[in-house]
């Protein structure tokens, strides 16, 4: 991590006051508590601390209702925390939002910026205007744009006649007009179509390498994960659980390997069995074996060596586990979860 | 200002064509609030068949009357919708897409709301009723006309701080469509001649909901039924009623804002 960070906060906590259910009251007191009802604090955040460096694209995932939207809400401004700080930029976000909000961009996937009746190119020339973008630069902007994300055919058109993938495409345009020095993305690639997550990852892939602007990325697309980031803070019940690389995250909660290997004969079978102790065979065959790894317990080298030494073999694949059964696995395992989940499908 | 000035052009441009997007709702509307003001034309008309004066007001002061509320609903209408769904906005989360601009959230939430149609619509019926106030002769002084409709606008400016002000309490309670509601239905006392109202319920109208700066005073002035001094302490009354508001207005929506919740992920 680079040593002056582009985003910084500390304790990071936010809670909402919502009614408390008035357990074993007689139904006057329920009629009066349902009118006037007690309030308790519900954590939706609980004291994360978080740093990221300038040019970093850094995944933030976790469950519903884990706490990320909340996050980026404070860091944007949106939302003013219970009790923590955060700088960005220099800045506080929710009492410098004048200033601080000229050098951030957001995409909320779920909200439209783009207004739904007119045309695509009237938004962007309302953003022009907000953010008082001189003119020459958002023609070259707007150009650059065009071409990278095909908007070609959609400028003239009224939001509401565009495809979800179509608007969004619209909408990081828009989002990145005024060239921003931070960009948080909450989750843009919801409810798109393969073709249309591919495109956007590639543009954003690309765009990130060309300015190396940082970029704050809430999704529960993995594949957005894999593709885009090079840091990953996973988040549960509002405490964050992890916060490093990702194969990092793969080899500390699932440091397992599928191993498939297809025969053509036993060459050594006493010897097989002593490869195959260490491993939880999945399947296997007269001609082919599919085993689970864990890297604690044997070394990969020392198994495949073992294999190849006990059988003819014909093909042999060795997958890591996908960010997907690992995300799944500390899910379901809680805030603290132990490593040894099943494999998942390279 | 400049800048300010020239998003709220860009927003009025905006709201001109998607009012033409919607153009076969635009002249429907165009001609239903035209019936709507024959109709009440022909109420008052009805009135004073009966009768020369009404606590003061005559056919022409009436007539002179419902020009003014018809500028003063224009003009409501087509800058400041967005104040009467403020609470929504709030409600629904959607404020979070105007807290991450560098602009006023206020000026996002309530200029994404204009709307040219109603401007388009009384334009017609402003037209119809200045004709009508020069053919029935009604006693009109032109240079305190010009002056009132400087009135009206601010007094459109005060009650959409009103507005806004009853919408800021969603921030507390969730939803604040009750008080939004009630707001809305004093909204046609602007068609009414306060001055006939009960002495209470004129200082409710003059300084909790100054809706007696809409049409009434600007009414009274262009017929010449108060002097130029009169309508300068009432200009005056009004600023200072206006700032309370404005005052008001900021510090419910700071206190607001500080305890937002958003909706939804």
């Amino acid at each position: 991590m680079a040593d002056s960070p582009v985003i910084r906060a500390r304790a990071l906590t936010k809670s909402y006051l919502v009614p408390k259910r008035p357990n074993g009251a007689g139904p006057l007191r329920k009629l009066w508590k349902s009118f006037f009802p007690d309030l308790e604090p519900f954590v939706a955040l609980k004291g994360v601390d978080l740093e990221v460096g300038p040019g970093e694209f850094i995944g933030y995932i976790g469950p519903n209702g884990s706490g990320k939207s909340t996050t980026i809400k404070c860091l944007t401004g949106v939302l003013t925390p219970t009790e923590g700080e955060v700088d960005v930029l220099g800045f506080v976000p929710w009492r410098d939002r004048a200033e601080y909000t000229r050098q951030i961009g957001v995409i909320f996937g779920q909200k439209t910026l783009l207004f739904w009746d007119l045309a695509v190119i009237e938004s962007m020339l309302l953003f022009r205007d907000v953010y008082a973008v001189p003119e020459r630069e958002f023609r070259r902007r707007l150009e650059e744009f065009t071409e990278l994300l095909e908007l070609g055919p959609l400028l003239d058109r009224p939001v509401r006649k565009l495809s979800l993938g179509e608007r969004m495409r619209c909408e990081i345009a828009a989002s990145l007009l005024h060239s921003p020095r931070v960009l948080f993305l909450d989750e843009p690639t919801i409810g798109l179509d393969a073709l249309a997550k591919e495109s956007i990852r590639a543009f954003l892939r690309r765009y990130h390498e060309q300015e190396g602007l940082t970029i704050l990325l809430t999704t529960h697309q993995m594949e957005d994960i894999e593709t885009l980031c090079n840091r990953v803070v996973v988040l549960g019940s509002g405490e964050k659980i992890f916060d490093g690389a990702l194969a990092e995250l793969k080899a500390r909660y699932v440091p397992t390997r599928e191993i498939k290997v297809l025969f053509s004969e036993v060459l050594d079978a006493e010897r097989l069995e002593r490869a195959l102790a260490p491993l939880a065979v999945h399947r296997r065959g007269n001609d082919a074996l599919t085993t689970v790894l864990d890297t604690r317990q044997a070394s990969t080298g020392d198994v495949v060596r073992e294999l190849t030494a006990s059988l003819r073999i014909v093909d042999l694949t060795i997958s890591e586990p996908t960010l997907e059964t690992v995300v799944k696995y500390i899910y379901n395992s809680g805030a603290t979860p132990e490593p040894g989940a099943p494999q998942g499908r390279a | 200002m400049r800048r300010y000035l020239r998003l709220v052009w860009r927003l009025t441009v905006m709201s001109l064509k998607a009012g033409i997007e919607y153009r076969g709702t635009l002249m429907i509307m165009t001609v239903w609030q035209f019936c709507f003001l024959a109709l009440t034309v022909l109420f008052w008309k009805v009135i004073f068949l009966r009768t020369s004066q009404f606590a003061g007001w005559t056919f022409h002061s009436v007539l002179v009357l419902q020009f003014f509320s018809q500028l003063f609903s224009a003009i409501f209408n087509t800058f400041f919708l967005g104040s009467h769904v403020l609470w929504r906005v709030i409600n629904q989360g959607k404020l979070d897409s105007f807290l991450v601009r560098p602009v006023d959230p206020r000026l996002l939430a309530i200029g994404t709301r204009f709307n040219i149609v109603p401007a388009i619509e009384r334009l017609v019926n402003g037209a119809a009723l200045l004709g009508l106030i020069v053919w029935v002769g009604a006693p009109v002084d032109w240079l305190n006309f010009v002056l009132a409709l400087g009135m009206v606008t601010i007094a459109v400016l005060l009650f959409s701080m009103v507005q806004v002000t009853g919408n800021y309490l969603t921030f507390w309670w969730g939803s604040s469509d009750a008080v939004d509601e009630f707001l809305d239905s004093l909204f046609p006392f602007v068609r009414y001649p306060l001055t006939t109202m009960p002495p209470g319920l004129q200082m409710v109208m003059t300084f909790v909901v100054p809706l007696v700066f809409a049409a009434t005073m600007p009414a009274l002035f262009t017929t010449g039924a108060i002097s130029r001094p009169a309508f300068l302490a009432a200009s005056v009354l009004m600023v200072a009623v206006g700032c309370a508001w404005w005052f008001l207005q900021d510090a419910v929506w700071k206190r607001g804002l500080a305890r937002y919740e958003s909706a939804g992920g």
